[in-house]
């Protein structure tokens, strides 16, 4: 009696889980918000070539820092570059660190998650290696860990994952440990069914909301820390035309130039406005849990 | 409380250890030899030879560490390759500026956001919650670095009312440290008053709900009373945690924000040691900072028994 209460009750739950996906986007307007900032990022990033007729490694002393004009919206920088193209192109940088960073993230973090939340002797061990990692402010970390892996994309890719990879990884270990008890899955167990068909059958889909969640926001932190670390100098290499580059040489020209650091870090600050937006309405949606944490 | 104290300090030793751990492989992760690498293509091999016994480099990975460890655990953190001086001396030299900035920018979070918070709570949906949670969204997207930046083209450049960067020590005087201090603080603590500001309002939503709130109005109580004597101390529990994570933020947005205003704090001492490749120092920064940090998280949790006598540790 209990058991088919408890599992009707776990049907209502899915059911309402997936009639929550279309009600995101219904409800939130914030949440479509984001969407469309960030579709229009991810265009940028994908069309960047055939928006500006400038090329953003091009230099021309003769116009060096010239305020925004009609050919040149952004203004230009201290070798002439036309920032605007800078900008369109730096999309690419901050979109590929961003989704490469929640693709491996979510990818580590759900293997671990689910090794420490399903088999209690490796939990111990896991979770207090993720609590030593979680121990040191990710900024620090990671401009440390830039520090010995020298400056590239990759790299900045490898840090930042690094660093968030724990949080996803605690995360899922907290659903694994609450679906684990679900009648559903000892039944499946008592079925004789093995620990890898309960994982991918049974826990796995439980653990896809939370994720969904918690990688939108990543996605937003890795775009702000890799702007931070190439401001740093430790991020991106300087030759490639990334947000936190352009806006680390308009430092030096704040006063003559204030245009060389406005339009970098307005276009950061869409872009992270997008994904907290998206981030916030997916959340009320899918994972209600979680309001409160913010 | 002293065996619940005990038994959190017990805690942190794993956490220390491990801290401690990834501090010591970090410069192991450096390809090639650190020696080699350390002293650049013009070093002569027995430069090289000599650096690498003096960084005990010649041993066994595991004696290596063993000797890092307790040598880390004495507070010796060896020596700064650049600055001639012992890593400690050279940290504890930077860390004024740092801590007065991060206590600022802390005081600016929590000054802000919790009155935010509770503002925008007390009303729902109102303008004012709507106008100060587009606020919140901003406040957690916006590069600290870049409203620094532009902080200092408004207040220093176009109007000349701070100083643009440097720092000015305590001992010179209170009011010439905060000359230097109000623009970073400002800057480091918008930032982390959103967070704690949208925190506070969806707590504060949830308390409201609560039975003994309703009790509270029932009886008669006007509304202030009601939300600054029962409302404001349960949703200071979950705003202490986030300003415990918050710390963490903040000291990472630190190192940027010495970047941009020039502070010679801990962060400028990190940055320009990672671009001399002076890795004891980053060692040393990294493993004050982790400490620093665990150790507020520890005064976090302290906390909470005082401020929810509810919460009893067995």
């Amino acid at each position: 009696m209990e058991i088919a209460v408890e599992e009707r009750e776990h049907l209502e739950e899915e059911m309402s889980l997936k009639v929550s996906w279309l009600e995101v986007f219904k409800h939130k307007g914030t949440a479509i918000c984001g969407a469309i900032l960030l579709f229009l990022t991810l265009f940028t990033a994908i069309f960047a070539p055939h928006l500006t007729h400038h090329k953003p490694l091009r230099l021309d002393v003769n116009i060096r820092l010239q305020g925004p004009s009609a050919s040149h919206l952004f203004g230009t920088d201290e070798f002439g570059r036309d920032v605007f193209s800078r900008v369109i192109f730096g999309t690419r940088v901050s979109l590929l660190v961003g989704g490469a960073v929640m693709l491996f993230t979510s990818l580590i973090g759900v293997i671990l998650g689910i090794l420490a939340g399903y088999y209690d002797y490796l939990d111990n061990v896991l979770m207090r290696i993720m609590d030593g990692l979680m121990a040191f402010p990710a900024m620090v970390m990671a401009i440390a860990l830039m520090a010995v892996l020298g400056p590239s994309v990759l790299n900045v890719i490898i840090a930042l994952s690094f660093i968030y990879m724990p949080r996803t990884a605690r995360i899922i270990r907290s659903v694994v440990l609450v679906v684990r008890e679900m009648v559903y899955v000892q039944a499946a167990r008592a079925l004789g069914a093995r620990d890898l068909r309960i994982t991918l059958k049974h826990i796995l889909p439980n653990c896809v909301p939370p994720l969904i969640v918690q990688s939108t926001f990543i996605f937003a932190y890795s775009v702000l820390a890799e702007a931070s670390l190439s401001f740093l100098g430790v991020g991106v290499p300087p030759y490639i035309p990334s947000w936190g580059n352009i806006i680390s040489s308009g430092r030096l020209f704040i006063r003559e130039a204030p245009w060389m650091s406005i339009f970098p870090g307005l276009a950061i600050l869409m872009t992270c406005m997008a994904l907290n937006l998206l981030g916030d309405g997916l959340r009320d949606a899918l994972d209600p849990r979680m309001r409160e944490i913010g | 409380m002293l065996g619940y104290l005990i038994r959190r300090v017990i805690a942190l030793i794993p956490v220390m250890f491990i801290v401690a751990t990834v501090v010591f492989f970090l410069v192991h992760l450096i390809p090639g030899d650190p020696a080699s690498v350390l002293l650049g293509p013009n070093a002569t091999p027995s430069d090289v030879m000599k650096l690498r016994a003096q960084m005990g480099l010649d041993k066994p990975i595991y004696s290596q560490f063993l000797i890092w460890l307790s040598r880390t655990f004495q507070g010796n953190l060896g020596e700064s390759i650049f600055l001639g001086r012992p890593v400690t001396r050279a940290v504890f030299e930077r860390a004024e500026p740092t801590l007065v900035m991060l206590t600022l920018s802390l005081i600016v979070a929590i000054v802000i956001g919790i009155p935010a918070g509770i503002l925008s709570a007390v009303k729902p949906n109102s303008w004012l919650d709507k106008t100060l949670m587009i606020f919140a969204i901003l406040g957690v997207s916006i590069p600290t670095f870049w409203l620094g930046l532009n902080f200092i083209e408004v207040f220093s450049v176009l109007l000349n009312w701070l100083p643009a960067a440097g720092y000015s020590p305590l001992s010179s005087g209170l009011w010439k440290n905060l000359s230097y201090m109000i623009l970073p603080s400002l800057s480091l603590g918008f930032n982390q008053s959103a967070l704690i500001a949208r925190i506070c309002r969806s707590s504060m939503l949830e308390v409201m709900e609560q039975d003994y709130i309703r009790t509270a109005r029932s009886k008669g109580l006007a509304e202030r009373l009601v939300i600054l004597k029962h409302a404001l101390r349960n949703v200071l529990i979950p705003t202490v945690t986030v300003i415990g994570t918050s710390f963490a933020v903040l000291i990472g947005g630190a190192v940027v924000t010495e970047i941009v205003f020039n502070i010679p704090g801990i962060g400028l001492l990190i940055i320009s040691s990672v671009l001399r490749r002076d890795y004891p120092v980053i060692q040393g920064c990294v493993l004050f900072i982790a400490a620093a940090y665990v150790l507020i998280n520890l005064i976090v949790d302290i906390l909470y028994v005082y401020i929810d006598p509810r919460v009893k540790y067995v």
